[in-house]
């Protein structure tokens, strides 16, 4: 029996593996696009809170402000009852002392000068955060959106592994890319290189996904099989006892000194964050969150709780020095997020993520081009193939205008972001139903976003009080962009794929004719 | 559409194929079989991973079974896919199903 590709497939599961790649990459094409790229816009969220915010550009030139002052004049800021309490250091994306806690039923945040300790109205990023949710929770109610989200990670799993089934000469494709033929055939060889070449990361990118999208249904389970249900006992064993206050005050160990204990036990690694328990308590805590200084390392993440008040350790939380399974489930994070690798991995994971997003759009827009072209009986599927088409369009070209859009106000007017990037993306979804052909959608549409992108780089950097080199990069990052976006626009015909002399017209057209 | 053609991965032109393909009988028995069981199948699994996997203590037993429902879930659906029919698809789902439920109740009553 003759077999198919590096697995040995026969013809019939040769061409159901097909089958399962298409209907999976039509049926969920779009909601896969939009979690790729929201999620790789996502990525930067972090490095980019002081590009978006004027006031968090802030630049220690001195000493600048102990930890402990820092902390006591923004404790002042919140309310007497409050829980715990998430402080996060200065960092060279963010120079604020930024603080916040929940107390009288909803979240308090307060940002300080870490220089003058000084208040300063709001650090927060708007946009990045809006598209963080986009990708992490679709904007849906939690935790149904996380699921569903989880749930987009195994299906593009399967779409990955169907695909890699689906074409018997894999490997001999990855170098095949036909430019001189048609466009369809070059989207269609570009398909199969991305797919190539972007299959690890796309692999784990869904594999992760999946696991950090599922974990609220995937930990209660595992903890009644390895814990006999034992919630309390299962979160104990990773985070150590649990700490409650006993009403005695006592005295306070400075809390910069024991980060300078902390950090000195690790050279490697630095305190980013820290969270704060009963403060003033007998059974005070601080946990601090260390990260390697260089980012350097899969397993980087450890979170050293520390008494207050002795200034003993009281548990140390580690994915390292434990078996297979904890490491592999620690490393989940740092893979998806590129934490592991500093500025130069995660410019790769953007340049992949775009990648997997065009892996996607090219995905719909062959089969959709195929079907659209065909004659095989399926005239009354036609109209159908043509909306679904202009749908295509619309929902992934107006989600990079609107992201863009959304981005530029996030910067320039920050209250407007959420109305702007529903506006932006419901008017691109209609524009391209309304528009002559997809193809002069995408046209208007690339330039469209490479003009946004070109505006607020140019404008920030001209009206920018505070520039500093971290700024900048952003700003040539994104002229770079809108000068790529428009360069690939340029590919783009005004027209279709194909040539108006090769589109067979569909027999009720030609008989109506004859 | 010879066989050497579908094997150039010339798979624009597949959907020419399909006048001569096979009858795929059973969609959707095949569908709903692959996504119930392709989750409960996950679960099982992992429940089993977790109690029979040796791990350094209970949570990286724990870890290893959630890694285990992350990488069987999208795998078993897949395989029920490839069922002839509805009918086997089920059968696919049942019979280690089955087999999974009584190691994971032996290992859990232990």
């Amino acid at each position: 029996m003759k077999t198919y590709g590096p697995f040995k497939l026969s013809r019939r599961s040769y061409l159901l593996s097909y089958d399962i790649h298409s209907w999976i990459g039509i049926i969920g094409g779009l909601v896969f696009f939009i979690c790729c790229f929201s999620g790789t816009l996502a990525l930067f969220e972090r490095e980019l809170i002081v590009w978006e915010n004027p006031d968090a550009r802030t630049e220690v030139q001195g000493e600048g402000l102990g930890v402990d002052e820092l902390y006591r004049k923004a404790l002042a800021g919140l309310p007497a009852e409050r829980g715990a309490i998430f402080v996060e250091l200065p960092t060279p994306w963010n120079g604020t002392f930024h603080l916040r806690a929940s107390a009288e039923g909803r979240l308090h945040k307060v940002y300080l000068d870490p220089e003058s300790g000084e208040s300063i109205d709001s650090a927060d990023t708007t946009a990045f955060a809006f598209l963080t949710h986009l990708h992490t929770d679709l904007h849906l109610p939690r935790p149904f959106g996380r699921y569903l989200v989880g749930l987009i990670g195994v299906f593009m799993m399967m779409a990955l592994i169907a695909g890699v089934m689906a074409h018997p000469n894999i490997f001999k494709e990855a170098f095949s890319l036909r430019v001189r033929r048609s466009l369809r055939l070059t989207f269609a060889d570009l398909h199969k290189q991305l797919g190539v070449w972007g299959l690890v990361f796309g692999m784990a990118i869904s594999f992760t996904g999946a696991l950090i999208g599922l974990v609220g249904i995937i930990a209660p389970v595992m903890v009644l099989s390895a814990f006999g249900g034992d919630v309390q006992k299962a979160t104990e064993a990773f985070s150590g006892p649990t700490a409650r206050p006993s009403g005695i005050s006592a005295q306070m160990r400075p809390i910069g000194s024991l980060i300078e204990e902390v950090e000195g036990r690790h050279p490697d690694y630095a305190v980013r964050s820290m969270s704060v328990r009963y403060f003033g308590d007998e059974n005070a805590e601080v946990a601090f969150n260390l990260e390697s200084k260089d980012h350097d390392r899969l397993l980087s993440g450890e979170t050293h709780r520390v008494s207050l008040v002795t200034g003993e350790s009281v548990h140390v939380s580690t994915f390292g020095d434990r078996g297979l399974g904890t490491r592999i489930f620690g490393a989940v994070q740092p893979v998806h997020y590129g934490l592991f690798g500093g500025m130069g991995l995660k410019l790769l994971y953007f340049v992949s993520g775009i990648a997997l997003s065009l892996l996607i759009a090219t995905g719909s827009i062959i089969w959709l081009e195929r079907r659209q072209q065909s004659t095989a009986g399926a005239d009354d599927r036609r109209p159908r193939y043509f909306w679904l088409g202009r749908l295509t369009t619309g929902v992934c070209l107006g989600l990079v205008l609107a992201s863009v859009v959304a981005i530029a106000f996030g910067r320039f007017a920050p209250v407007g972001v959420e109305p702007v990037f529903w506006c932006t993306w419901s008017l691109a979804i209609v524009a391209a139903f309304v528009a002559p052909s997809s193809y002069i959608s995408i046209r208007i549409g690339g330039f469209a976003t490479a003009a946004v992108l070109a505006a607020v780089a140019i404008a920030d950097l001209s009206m920018s009080k505070t520039l500093t080199p971290h700024v900048v990069q952003v700003d040539l990052v994104l002229l770079a962009l809108a000068l790529s976006s428009a360069a690939a626009t340029t590919f783009v015909p005004k027209g279709g794929f194909v040539r108006k002399s090769r589109i067979k017209q569909p027999a009720a057209m030609v008989q109506a004719s004859s | 559409m010879s066989d050497d053609a579908i094997e150039s991965g010339k798979t624009e032109s597949i959907a020419s194929v399909r006048s001569d393909s096979r009858a795929e009988v059973g969609w959707r028995g095949r569908i709903i079989a692959a996504l119930l069981g392709g989750a409960a199948l996950s679960v099982l699994a992992g429940i089993a991973g977790t109690i029979y996997i040796p791990g350094f203590d209970g949570l990286d037993q724990a870890f290893t079974g959630g890694l285990i429902l992350a990488l069987v879930w999208p795998t078993a659906m897949l395989w029920i896919l490839f069922a002839r029919n509805g009918w086997r698809a089920w059968m696919r789902v049942l019979v280690p199903l089955a087999a999974l439920l009584a190691l994971d109740i032996a290992g859990l009553a232990l």
